[in-house]
């Protein structure tokens, strides 16, 4: 695909219902010796609309002047670090020359997972990057304030450039969703096997009652037991295993997915950005899904074990022993 | 004049000193359905405390029954069974087990132990719904494993004893509570004669100590202990011989 000329940024400007449009490069950086790609963002940082939020992010680096520096996601200083480079990094530019940029500042981790590979550079290096001349450009960023008017301007845009790819921040937020939700497919796919597998296990064990286990209770009952203490003991007993199970569940769930960074699972989500860097998953705790996952099995599985018991302990012992 | 114990006992016997009546007891399982099995067949026996029972008889006579029915483990289809003045086919079965487990100390043919449980955890299972301290339930445990030499076994699990070691566990567990009533089905079925020899000497001690005793077998070594004060034959669901041994005191 063709890059766009920096002077389409002032057509676009001229807009009816367009606020302001900005030049911005993007491009992935393949970085051979870690085997993954970064996503490079080339932006004017002197724009008002940016200036604020990347002198945060660049606080505490003082040298800004010479441009040579970026802000990079928490993935991409990891991969950096692993690799030796904790303050800067030397990308190769097409002619075969370096280029040193000093890391100014790292994302926060709460939005890692978007911005994890991500390094956020001054426009004017982003085209050293490409090696883009000083009229190109591969994105226009478009401000309409109107959120009524965004559907119109992005027809008009689509009209005016057939060439271009025009994306609305809902766009992008209904693709992140779709892919999220095929993702989440396959997991509720796993969900419900798994569902479906322990009510069939919880089904069976409240259906039949094993000889062994009548027996046992006969054996309890002619030794003195009522039916309440053996019910009472039942009781016990399931609600112990079933707590502990949960509770042990619950620990290895999150140790799986926060402590080891969900292995094998992660790869799901991330999918074919697996070349992208690691990221860290935040911890978070659902209540609401905690006292429903809680329910959905905790009592059930003591049901289902107190309702053959119940049938068991009515039988009289002989036959039950017998 | 006599004491309060005395007194009691007194209360749980009849006239004649009986503390189980069998009275007209008919034992059907499957009742009302075309696989009727007739086990028990109008049987009438009284056993008076202290006394020592021997029920003889086939496999399939009807011994084992009897002594379910005696022991509330199960319900007789007709007739009445009053044991210690509680009428007892008659008792919900909530009070049939505390009764059993309060009074009535019962031996199987197979044992009937809890296999993955330890000798000890055997043991106090009768006590376990008691509302006893742990201490006292410890105590109970040892005095009734020392008793008949299990001690040294107290945390193998059962699966792991031999015959005579299991049954030895068994009798502690039946006599844990100090019942008054001791029933023992086969307990000699399983064991060779020199185990026999040790589980008679048993019964000997139990019968000095006063208890009732009644047992089920067709061990033709029960029929010659000088110990024993009755010998009731029973066939196809049908007592046959009762024969009270006399005794020169």
């Amino acid at each position: 695909m063709e890059n766009m000329s920096l002077e389409r940024v002032f057509e676009v400007e001229d807009i009816a219902g367009v606020e302001s449009a900005y030049p911005r490069i993007w491009g992935y950086y393949y970085y051979q010796r870690a085997g993954v790609n970064f996503s490079v963002v080339g932006l004017d940082f002197d724009l008002p609309s940016f200036k604020k939020s990347f002198n945060k992010a660049i606080e505490s680096f003082g040298n800004v002047r010479d441009k040579k520096f970026m802000v990079v996601g928490e993935g991409v200083k990891r991969v950096l670090e692993e690799n030796y480079y904790s303050d800067s990094f030397n990308f190769i530019k097409p002619d075969g020359d370096f280029l040193n940029l000093k890391i100014a500042g790292v994302f926060k981790a709460d939005s890692s997972l978007e911005s994890s590979d991500t390094i956020l550079v001054p426009i004017e290096i982003a085209r050293e990057i490409f090696d883009l001349t000083e009229e190109e450009i591969t994105d226009i960023v478009v401000q309409v304030p109107n959120p009524l008017e965004v559907k119109t301007v992005a027809q008009k845009l689509r009209n005016l450039y057939p060439d271009c790819r025009v994306i609305t921040k809902d766009d992008i937020k209904a693709s992140y969703q779709n892919v999220f939700d095929f993702k989440s497919g396959i997991f509720l796919t796993l969900f419900i096997t798994s569902f479906f597998a322990f009510f069939i296990l919880v089904f069976e064990k409240a259906s039949s009652v094993g000889k062994e286990q009548i027996k046992e209770i006969g054996i309890l009952k002619a030794v003195g037991w009522e039916i309440s203490d053996i019910l009472k003991l039942k009781f016990l007993e399931s609600s112990l295993l079933s707590l502990c199970s949960f509770i042990v569940g619950f620990l290895i769930s999150y140790f799986w997915v926060y402590i080891l960074n969900a292995p094998l699972l992660k790869n799901i989500f991330t999918g074919y950005s697996v070349l992208k860097p690691e990221f860290e998953l935040m911890p978070v705790f659902d209540p609401g899904l905690f006292v429903t996952i809680f329910l959905a099995t905790v009592p059930i599985y003591i049901a289902a074990t107190i309702i053959p018991s119940w049938r068991a302990s009515v039988i009289d012992p002989e036959e039950a022993i017998r | 004049m006599i004491n309060r114990e005395e007194a009691r006992l007194k209360k749980d016997e009849g006239v004649n000193g009986e503390i189980i009546f069998v009275k007209n007891v008919t034992k059907i399982y499957n009742f009302e359905t075309n696989k009727e099995i007739v086990a028990l067949k109008d049987i009438n026996l009284n056993v008076k405390s202290g006394e020592f029972v021997i029920l003889m008889g086939p496999s399939g006579s009807g011994k084992s029954t009897l002594l379910s029915v005696i022991a509330a483990l199960t319900k007789p289809t007709e007739g009445r069974v009053i044991v210690k003045n509680e009428p007892l086919s008659k008792l919900p079965d909530r009070f049939a087990a505390l009764f059993r487990r309060e009074n009535i100390g019962f031996i199987f043919q197979k044992f009937n132990l809890l296999e993955d449980l330890s000798v000890f955890d055997n043991v106090i299972l009768p006590l376990i719904p008691s509302d006893i301290s742990s201490k006292l339930l410890e105590e109970k445990a040892y005095e009734a494993m020392r008793k008949f030499s299990i001690e040294h076994k107290k945390d193998e699990k059962v699966r792991k004893l031999s015959g005579g070691e299991q049954q030895r566990c068994a009798i502690a567990r039946a006599l844990i509570n100090n019942p008054n009533i001791i029933l023992a089905d086969e307990p000699t079925a399983n064991l060779d004669a020199k185990l026999t020899a040790d589980f008679i000497e048993i019964l000997r001690g139990l019968k000095k100590e006063g208890k009732t005793i009644i047992v089920a077998t067709h061990d033709p070594r029960f029929e010659k202990l000088e110990f024993i004060d009755a010998l009731v034959y029973i066939q196809d669901g049908k007592i046959v011989k009762n024969s009270a041994i006399q005794r020169v005191e």
